[in-house]
């Protein structure tokens, strides 16, 4: 029952396909700049994207699936860029709104392209022209304050086509090497109760034109590896361990040998886990690996700096009035950099060459030496940072607010990671402690950036080890690293040469976004940790049915 | 001649092969549920807790094709393989069980089911994952169960009939051939189709979708009871959509629902339809507006299918009340499957002229396919002929395994979702009225009442099945004014209003001609409901009503595009 056919691609030419949106888009910019109220910007986003998945578990195929989807995305501004239906007024209710005017489009016919194209643009501006009279309206009673940043960047025209890149794999030989990794869950049947793994690729052509003169297409390719166990301690708590491998080509993705190995690791993670002890919240110096690190940055520094945010006035702006001013270490660089695609030996999944505002991406230098130099910013200006530096980003169907790329964290000083454990077990005596920790690998994170709630950020680490004073390191489970932005910035020691890559999702207002934090290890002098929410759950009340020797492994 | 020799064997041998594969794997699946259940059984029935009187396995097998055309070319598609394994435990007894109960509005999770099994069969990982999902519902029953005892202990509450019936145990396989998945010719057909709609620059939106599902069940009881079952369904829908000069919107649908691609109408006939709908919507751009209406109705052809199979189908749904735990540990009856039929057996309830079954064995009506058709429910329960109202009286409705007062055994209707649904619903009338003695009749009613004219409904949209008194509406996608010399008037769309099932007494005519059509039927079963979708045939003449009230279809009136769209530029 195995899927095997091929989805064929777009039928009509990446230069059909941009020169029937770039007709409807002047057709529809002669007459709607004429309307009462007139568009002062419109932007065409296509998303032609397939995806391809296959999974295995316990050594078998488990599901299969292909799907292709095309969708249009408009930006359609109304009013002027000073003024327009994106204006933030204070005191009146605001289009919250996060969605844009989206609709499935087929890229294979230019009577149905533009079709789509035509109704979809009616529909933006009748909806958006609706909201722009209601700010009118609003912005009459309410005097808009002179200093109220524009709502709209104006930009120069870019023009790029890069060439498609193709989702190809071999079915069957990436079938067996999945069930050879997942064949090695098999063998614990009463501890393991799931043991998958699986491959998915995607790629995604965007076109995007707008009333500027932009016109672009990219293409971009995404592989992702997983591997994901679950079981239960004796205690009924569910528990899981996975590993992740992203890349933007297949060959890039790691070879057999190191997949089945990390299928081994994460079992044995998983079995020590389920027998790992409980740690009580603790507060005292840590290690943060690499990836830790680089999740504890993209939550509790990234999200700060997204310039949107310091535009609202529900935002705590924790960092606008810090420009120029010490916030870190200053031995410590942050940037964001889309335009890098690979680090070592690993892919970076927050590469991009233009955003979603049709704005070509670059580096943004957000502290230098400790010192805060600025923020990631979309078409959305801020005072002292009037234009876009190319991180308008977006899920399809979604509004473009700034979002990160690919951060990096520099130290310029930094010692081995042996020496990092040492600093912590020093710092553990000092502070009276009988141990350190070492977050050695996390799942994810959150924040809050709100004013309305705790300034705070979580970290959900999946393997957490207690360093003792002689150096013993022990397995623990079930906390969370919480604690606040500027506190935790201030702890920060030291760091380690050794950095690593964590490749992500992140998701927020304009939906999610693929991301990369690069990180040294770092040690913070002081950090908290708060229980795990509980998940416990009842054990089987019959053991399982078959032991080890009735499985053929 | 060489050539042909050496290919009848391998031809066999493929054959051989392929049958081997399908038998071994089915004896896989059974031997992996059979020997789990009886582990399940026994182990489970020393335990200190209550223990199960039945247990089920049901593995859905499935592979899927999705695509969506406009104007001939392909907007989305997905291909998918998957198979889903699915489990129910009952405690308690057939009298009283864990089923049936709701702590507020929250869902009890029965049955469970997981996605995690593999696609290729293999006994250890089908013992290991039935394993863990009997053990999750049997924890959740006992849970339900002593929830539901004591909630029914401390309120007075009478609960007479049982939670479950019983059955005797039946092993059926099914042999009917599964359809074929070819993408090309799929995405082909469905391009084809959507192009017919590029003639029509009145057209504003349409969407061509098309859906070819091979789906397999293998069924396993604690009361003996196996099958396998096979499921297909090949759905083609085209809607389509555009706005009235006085910016109402108007919107129609023609589809084409079978169990395999191979049995979908010509191509070519079927674009007709699609072209004879797209013509209708565009002159209806400038017909007038319905106003309010009340009078006589004929509804012929779509309509009056949709008629039956909507307003009346589903008040052949029983269902049993369902018990509801309030937040102050009260516990009420839940008034949603509360359907005004239940406690009519022995009613009129049409007309004596008619006679109404559902036949789930019935493969043609009058000569025209009934896809509906099934063998055996999802329930292990042989399918059969229900006799729903004869002569006007009703006689029966239809059952799942969960009896209801008067009824207490399945009718083997349970196909999807939580409660029975129709399969093949036949309306059938002895005394059949020629198309022009329908007219007269309609004309006649509609020259004792004073009318102007009177009002003929002949396509109508699919729409969700609701249970219950309350009064009931659908919307008319092709409605005449029709007036006494006999002209016919185009008009916007509308919409019938506070409709209840007693308006089916007072049908006054109905034609010889026979309606018949396979759709999707969609019914709000359960409690909490659901929408349950299943494939349904219908066959019913057109029907003549005295008096049925209209409205406009739509109030909102949208400004029209401020830009003449691409297509009637040209």
């Amino acid at each position: 029952m195995l899927l095997c056919s091929a989805l064929s691609v777009q039928a009509l030419s990446d230069s059909e396909i941009l020169e029937a949106m770039n007709t409807e888009l002047e057709r529809s910019v002669e007459t709607l700049t004429q309307q009462e109220n007139p568009l002062h910007y419109l932007s065409y986003e296509i998303f032609e994207t397939e995806r391809k998945a296959l999974a295995s578990s316990f050594g078998q195929s488990q599901f299969a699936s292909t799907n292709r989807i095309s969708t249009l995305d408009v930006e359609l501004r109304v009013g002027d860029p000073e003024f327009d239906n994106t204006a933030l007024l204070p005191n009146t209710r605001q289009n919250s709104d996060p969605r844009t005017v989206s609709a499935p489009i087929s890229l294979e016919t230019p009577k149905a392209l533009r079709q789509t194209l035509w109704a979809a643009t009616d529909a933006a501006y009748k909806a958006n022209s609706q909201v722009f009279e209601n700010l009118k309206n609003s912005a009459n009673l309410n005097s808009r304050d002179s200093t109220t940043d524009p709502d709209f960047s104006v930009s120069t025209p870019q023009e790029a086509v890069e060439r498609d890149l193709k989702l190809k794999w071999n079915e069957s030989k990436w079938q067996k090497i999945l069930n050879e990794m997942s064949r090695v869950f098999r063998d614990r049947p009463s501890e393991i109760y799931t043991g998958g793994t699986s491959l998915t690729g995607s790629r995604t052509n965007s076109f995007f034109v707008n009333s500027e003169g932009s016109s672009i297409k990219q293409s971009h390719l995404m592989y992702t590896i997983s591997l994901q166990v679950t079981g239960q301690n004796k205690q009924g708590e569910s528990m899981s361990r996975s590993a992740q491998f992203s890349s933007h080509t297949l060959d890039r993705l790691p070879n057999k040998k190191e997949l089945l190995a990390s299928a081994q690791q994460i079992k044995q993670e998983l079995l020590s886990l389920l027998e790992a002890p409980l740690v009580e919240p603790y507060t005292g110096p840590a290690i943060l690996s690499g990836r830790a690190s680089g999740v504890f940055f993209h939550e509790i520094l990234g999200h700060r700096l997204e310039g949107h945010r310091l535009r609202l006035q529900s935002d705590a702006q924790t960092f606008k009035e810090m420009v120029n001013q010490e916030v870190l270490p200053a031995t410590f660089n942050v940037y964001f950099d889309p335009t890098i695609d690979r680090l070592g030996d690993i892919d970076l999944m927050g590469a991009y060459r233009f955003d979603n505002e049709g704005i070509k991406s670059r580096r943004v230098t957000a502290i230098e030496n400790g010192v805060l130099k600025g923020f990631l910013m979309s078409r959305a200006p801020l005072e002292e940072f009037p234009h876009s530096n190319g991180h308008g980003r977006k899920q399809p169907g979604f509004k473009p607010v700034s979002r990160q790329s690919n951060l990096i964290v520099d130290v310029s000083d930094r010692v081995p990671l042996s020496d990092l454990k040492e600093l912590l077990l020093q710092e553990a005596r000092e502070q009276g402690k009988d141990f350190g920790l070492l977050f050695d690998d996390i799942q994810g994170g959150f924040t809050f950036t709100n004013r309305g709630m705790p300034n705070a950020f979580n970290v959900q680490p999946t393997i957490v080890y207690k360093i003792y004073l002689d150096g013993t390191e022990e397995l623990v489970r079930g906390v969370d690293l919480i604690g606040t932005p500027l506190t935790a910035f201030s702890r920060i020691v030291a760091a380690s040469e050794e950095t690593d890559v964590f490749n992500g999702w992140c998701g927020a207002e304009s939906g999610s976004v693929p991301v990369s934090a690069v990180s040294p290890a770092i040690l913070v002098k002081q950090i908290e940790v708060q229980k795990k929410a509980s998940n416990e759950g009842r054990l089987p009340i019959l053991p399982a049915p078959l032991s080890v020797e009735d499985f053929q492994l | 001649m060489k050539f042909a020799t050496m290919m009848k064997p391998l031809s066999f041998l493929l054959f051989f092969v392929a049958s081997y594969t399908a038998i071994a794997s089915e004896q896989i699946v059974f031997q992996a549920m059979g020997d789990s259940l009886e582990r399940s059984m026994k182990m489970l029935t020393g335990q200190d807790s209550t223990a199960p009187y039945f247990i089920s396995y049901t593995l859905h097998q499935d592979e899927q094709i999705q695509m969506n055309s406009m104007l001939g070319g392909i907007r989305s598609e997905s291909q998918v393989a998957s198979n889903t394994l699915e489990v129910q435990v009952r405690v308690g007894s057939y009298e009283l069980d864990n089923t049936n109960f709701l702590v507020n509005r929250r869902s009890n999770n029965f049955p469970l089911t997981t996605p995690d099994v593999p696609l290729e069969f293999d006994y250890e990982i089908l013992r290991h994952h039935l394993w863990l999902l009997t053990d999750s519902a049997y924890k959740n029953a006992v849970e339900i169960y002593g929830e539901k005892t004591t909630a029914l202990d401390n309120n007075s509450v009478d609960y007479e009939v049982a939670d479950f019936s019983r059955q005797e145990p039946v092993t059926f396989r099914d042999n009917r051939r599964h359809g074929k998945l070819d993408r090309d010719a799929i995405a082909k057909r469905v391009n084809d189709i959507s192009s017919v709609l590029s003639d029509y620059p009145e057209i504003l939106n349409s969407n061509t979708a098309i859906t070819v599902d091979i789906h397999q069940d293998y069924y396993l009881d604690s009361e003996g009871t196996s099958f396998t079952r096979v499921d297909d369904i090949a759905e083609l829908t085209v809607v389509i959509s555009t706005q009235a000069e006085n910016g109402a919107p108007l919107l129609d649908t023609v589809s084409d629902v079978v169990r395999r691609s191979d049995q979908f109408q010509d191509v070519e006939t079927f674009k007709d339809e699609v072209r004879s709908v797209a013509e209708t919507i565009a002159a209806m751009r400038s017909a007038n507006e319905l106003e309010n209406y009340n009078g006589p109705v004929l509804f012929v052809e779509g309509a009056a299918i949709e008629l039956a199979a909507h307003f009346l189908g589903s008040a052949f749904i029983a269902q049993k009340d369902a018990i509801r735990k309030l937040s102050n540990n009260q516990i009420r009856v839940a008034s949603i499957p509360n359907n005004p039929f239940q406690t009519k057996i022995g009613a009129r309830v049409l007309p004596r002229e008619f006679t109404v079954y559902n036949d789930s064995l019935l493969e043609s009506y009058n000569g025209v396919p009934l896809h509906g058709t099934i063998p055996i429910d999802a329930e292990g329960v042989l399918a059969t002929r229900t006799n729903l109202i004869e002569r006007g009286i009703l006689r029966g409705l239809l059952t799942s395994r969960q009896p209801v007062e008067g009824i207490d055994q399945s009718t083997g209707n349970r196909l999807a979702g939580r409660g029975p649904v129709p399969t093949n619903l036949i309306i059938e009338t002895n005394r059949g009225f020629s198309n022009e003695e329908m007219l007269e009749e309609f004309q006649l009613l509609v020259s004792d009442r004073g009318l102007e004219y009177g009002i003929l409904a002949k396509r109508a949209v699919r729409g969700v099945g609701v249970i219950g008194s309350q009064p009931k509406s659908m919307m008319i996608n092709e409605v005449y004014k029709v007036y006494p010399d006999g002209t016919q008037e185009l008009m916007q769309q509308g919409r019938v209003s506070q409709f209840v099932l007693s308006n089916f007494k007072d049908i006054i005519a109905a034609s010889e001609r026979v309606n018949v059509k396979t759709h999707m039927g969609r019914y709000a079963v359960g409690s909490p409901p659901s929408t349950a979708t299943n494939i349904m045939s219908v066959a019913t003449p057109d029907l003549l009503f005295e008096e049925i009230t209209l409205t406009p279809a739509q109030t909102v009136r949208a400004k029209p595009p401020i830009l003449p769209s691409p297509m009637e530029e040209g």
